[in-house]
């Protein structure tokens, strides 16, 4: 066979995109770094940027906090202990919250992308939802389901479940036509064309609104505990707050940070893991 | 066993704004043998890949009969026919072997033996080694030929093209119309494929249909008789030129550019 179309050379999967440094000479320095490099050195910068302007009186560290001031108010909260039950409150209200946005969420934005009029039956309420403050329905749901963990679960659910429909939604929706049409050309039924086109098609939009819904669900658990709460990450940032203890409320918001990153990493992790085709 | 195609006096029409009706085809009637090779050429928006869907069975025409062997082609698509679309449209996230099973799979054939006949298509189209590169990891002429290769492995009875070479740059495309003439000729397929290019028409086809400015209908039925099997030194044959020239009189006698 001929080959003379065969000029395409894939990349080797896993292959990484990093940036490869080419011969340093004639491009300027901000070139040639290693961009994680520059991500850290920013970073550094302003951390010490935030450091000073304490120490040298520019700004008051009694509104900011100070970064050893964070740290040791960090070194406190450990030592007492009370970081474990606020984390475990808090863990607990966000993975039943999520968890249950992601039994609801993944199949009903498939169904609603999939069959129209069960779109045109619900978009209604989900378009009027998304596009609601939703943390405003606290006291309600304090109303309905008193003081405990359960409305603060229902807060992490409302607040995860839209920009996940939303995303799955659409992800559905935008699966190629022709694709489509392939499947149907073969005779295969709706199931199969759901099932071979319509889902592995979707795939990235879930992926992309779980990673949404990772941080719309934290902030439902930190509002969750504004209320009627006597502990968790929230709680601990409220309580912090009305004491005028920057530090604490620091290292209590940077805790629920380091968490929203986390989940975000793995599922971007995940999201390379099953869509290896996109080199 | 006789499996003509006869196509009687079709009509297509597409609904649409007000209720109304917007007539893509006027009245086609065509009769393509088994195993036999047919162009269809045509001003732009003649109503070519209209046609072919209805063959296709991804659309439905509103008056006139399609047999196949004798059986009508009215209604659902099926295993009979496959089309080979003019962008490949692969599954992106299925390897090159995987797309070329892909009919085969949804048509419930145990997956070894979709493997093992993906693979021997994967061979005859000329892909063997990159079974399992991902589309996106193929050329633009690879990526067509497991779009054909998904086609021909069904074993349809009826294989359809509606441009497939055309977003090929000119000698991809050439190097794929000799393929696809050394693949036909290996297993003669009963195929109508659209094209715009009259060369291509009349190296690939055994007649050439020339329809009308839209809505179509046959205008004139070209027998393109240049032996078989082909190869690129027909391109030369005096005759060659000639049925290119006769092709392109009566299209550009429609009017409107193709
Ligand atoms: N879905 C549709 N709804 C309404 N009209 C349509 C639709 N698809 C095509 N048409 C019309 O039908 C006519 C024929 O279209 P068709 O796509 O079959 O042309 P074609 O011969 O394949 O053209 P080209 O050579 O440019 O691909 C055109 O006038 C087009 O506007
Ligand atoms: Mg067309």
């Amino acid at each position: 066979m001929t080959s003379a179309v065969e000029t395409v050379r894939p990349e080797k999967p896993g292959a990484e995109t990093g940036p490869v440094s080419p011969p340093a000479k004639g491009i300027p320095f901000y070139r040639r770094t290693n961009h994680r490099l520059i991500s850290v050195l920013a970073v550094a910068l302003f951390l010490i940027l935030w450091e000073v302007s304490g120490r040298v009186g520019i700004v008051s560290p009694f509104f900011v906090s100070s970064p050893s001031g964070v740290v040791t108010a960090g070194i406190e909260y450990f030592q007492s202990g009370l970081v474990w039950t606020d984390m475990k409150i808090s863990g607990l209200e966000f993975v039943i919250g999520y968890v249950l946005a992601v039994v609801v969420g993944i199949p009903l934005g498939l169904a609603m992308g999939w069959y129209k009029t069960l779109h045109a039956a619900l978009s209604p309420f989900v378009d009027f939802l998304f596009s609601t403050p939703r943390v405003a329905f606290l006291p309600l749901l304090i109303v309905w389901m008193g003081v405990g963990i359960a409305p603060k679960v229902a807060l992490v659910f409302i607040m995860a479940v839209l920009p996940l429909l939303m995303s799955v939604i659409s992800g559905v929706k935008t699966v190629d036509k022709t694709l489509l049409s392939v499947g149907k050309l073969f005779g295969a039924s709706q199931l199969t064309v759901f099932r071979t086109i319509v889902l592995p098609g979707s795939v990235p939009s879930i992926i992309a609104g779980l990673r949404v819904a990772v941080g719309t669900g934290l902030i439902g658990m930190v509002v969750g505990e504004l209320y009627a709460s006597s502990e968790g990450l929230g709680y601990r940032i409220v309580e912090a707050g009305q004491l005028f203890q920057t530090d604490r409320l620091f290292v209590a918001a940077i805790i629920v940070a380091i968490a929203g990153v986390l989940l975000s990493g793995a599922l971007a992790r995940l999201e390379k893991r099953l869509s290896a085709w996109r080199s | 066993m006789s499996n003509t195609l006869q196509i009687r006096n079709v009509q297509v029409e597409y609904p649409v704004a007000d209720a109304k009706l917007f007539k893509a085809v006027e009245d086609v009637s065509l009769d393509i043998a088994e195993g036999e090779f047919v162009c269809l050429v045509g001003t732009s928006g003649c109503g070519k890949s209209t046609l072919l869907n209805v063959l296709a069975g991804l659309l439905q025409h509103t008056s006139g009969s399609i047999t196949l062997g004798g059986e009508s082609l009215k209604g659902q698509p099926s295993n009979r026919r496959a089309m080979v679309f003019q962008s490949a449209a692969l599954l992106p996230w299925r390897r090159a072997i995987d797309n070329v099973s892909y009919g085969l799979e949804v048509q419930g054939v145990d997956r070894k033996v979709a493997r093992a006949r993906a693979q021997e298509m994967i061979n005859l189209v000329g892909l063997s080694g990159h079974e399992q590169k991902f589309p996106g990891q193929l050329s633009g002429g690879m990526q067509q030929r497991v779009n054909l290769a998904r086609a021909l492995v069904t074993n349809p009875d009826l294989l359809l093209l509606d441009e497939p070479f055309a977003a090929l740059d000119a000698q991809t495309r050439r190097l794929m119309q000799e393929e696809l003439v050394r693949i036909w000729q290996e297993r003669p397929h009963t195929s109508v494929l659209v094209t715009h290019q009259i060369s291509e028409a009349v190296f690939l086809a055994d007649k050439v249909a020339v329809l009308t400015r839209g809505p179509a209908r046959v205008k004139e039925i070209v027998e393109i008789d240049l032996p078989r099997p082909r190869d690129p030194s027909v391109f030369r044959d005096p005759k060659f030129r000639a049925y290119e020239e006769r092709i392109w009189d009566l299209v550009v006698a429609e009017g409107v550019a193709i």
